[in-house]
């Protein structure tokens, strides 16, 4: 009888403990999300964008060290304002994208700068090469709404974008700025 | 030497301006058709050289526009028939409007296009129209049917020059391209 109790005392512990142990899950709103690039080309900026991707969100503040985002982006869905550069970067040269159709992005650990603002390492698998990256990034929350701008810069060569003659980079240069715009609500 | 235009010549900075034109124009046209169809990260490069050419092109043509309004013209000979004034003048005026027409239509395409134009990195132009695809369209069309309208015109502007100083042998060509005493 005693042992019983002990255990039901035990098991009722536990769960507890889990449900408290569970950091804050955030889902994304996509109508109110964007992914956009900017990578120089003869001298000027060139914009585009990836249409989709989905993310899992699990953060809190003040669990930092448990905090972990993940996103899988659908390279097939990039897109830009002049028709061939989608149709180009799909192919074997750069994104590769029947091969390497989603980029992985993960979080390893996420540390706060100050205020709002934050920063993560990473790492990024994209065209089959995984790469560590930084992300920086400022959080903003009212109630149950997040609001997100984050942004990176990556190194094009550095996954294989690019390749033969399209390795050289003084036409397309290296550094590409992802900037990421998120809007999530809090998951009950 | 002659720097400004009298009644007889044009003067050497009107001839610089006006050679200077030709050569670049000459060099735009052959690189726009080569470029065309071309792949590669040569033909971006040939592209970014094309279009901060082009915008010197315009600047070019407003020099020569201001130029022109604070010198005298040289008068066309007294000899030559009235309607061939007309041609002369009209085709000069033409090749003024494609100095602007075709750099113009070039800067609207890539503007539309998501392309910002940048003059050999130094600067670069405001993107005067919002990403747009018909719009992209309509200017592609407007800068090539542009080129061929040029094409015909300087042809024109040519032949007479050369027919002026072989067949009528008068001063037409020797006024812009001998430099005169003052």
């Amino acid at each position: 009888m005693r042992l019983g109790s002990f255990l039901l005392f035990c098991s009722l512990l536990l769960t507890t403990a889990t449900a408290e142990a569970k950091v804050t899950e955030w889902i994304v709103i996509p109508e109110e999300s964007k992914l956009t690039f900017s990578v120089v080309q003869n001298h000027a900026p060139v914009e585009g964008v990836f249409e989709h991707f989905d993310a899992s969100i699990h953060f809190d503040a003040d669990r930092l060290e448990e905090s972990v985002i993940k996103a899988n982006i659908d390279m097939g869905s990039v897109n830009a304002a002049y028709d061939e550069v989608p149709d180009n970067l799909k192919k074997e040269e750069w994104f590769f994208v029947k091969a390497f159709p989603t980029a992985v992005f993960q979080t390893i650990a996420i540390k706060h700068v100050q205020d709002n603002q934050f920063k993560a390492d990473a790492t990024l698998t994209l065209r089959g090469k995984t790469v560590p990256v930084i992300l920086t990034f400022t959080i903003d929350i009212s109630g149950d709404t997040a609001v997100a701008h984050g942004n990176t810069i990556l190194k094009r060569t550095k996954f294989g974008v690019g390749q033969g003659e399209w390795a050289n980079t003084s036409v397309v240069e290296d550094d590409v700025t992802v900037d990421i715009a998120l809007k999530a609500k809090k998951v009950e | 030497m002659l720097i400004k235009n009298t009644q007889a010549y044009y003067g050497i900075i009107a001839q610089l301006l006006h050679w200077l034109m030709f050569i670049m124009l000459s060099a735009m046209v052959a690189v726009g058709f080569i470029m065309h169809d071309m792949e590669g990260p040569l033909k971006i490069k040939l592209i970014g050289l094309h279009k901060a050419t082009g915008i010197c092109i315009l600047l070019l043509a407003v020099l020569r526009l201001c130029w022109r309004a604070m010198n005298v013209t040289p008068a066309l000979p007294a000899s030559m028939p009235s309607y061939q004034k007309f041609g002369a003048h009209a085709v000069h005026w033409l090749l003024y409007g494609m100095m602007f027409f075709l750099p113009i239509t070039g800067w609207m395409m890539s503007s539309a296009a998501g392309f910002p134009v940048s003059v050999y990195g130094l600067f670069t132009m405001p993107m005067v129209i919002a990403p747009d695809k018909p719009l992209q369209h309509m200017f592609h069309d407007l800068h090539e049917i542009g080129v061929y309208c040029f094409l015909v015109i300087a042809a024109a502007h040519i032949l007479a020059a050369l027919v002026h100083h072989f067949y009528n042998k008068d001063n037409i060509l020797k006024r812009m391209l001998v430099v005169a005493r003052g």
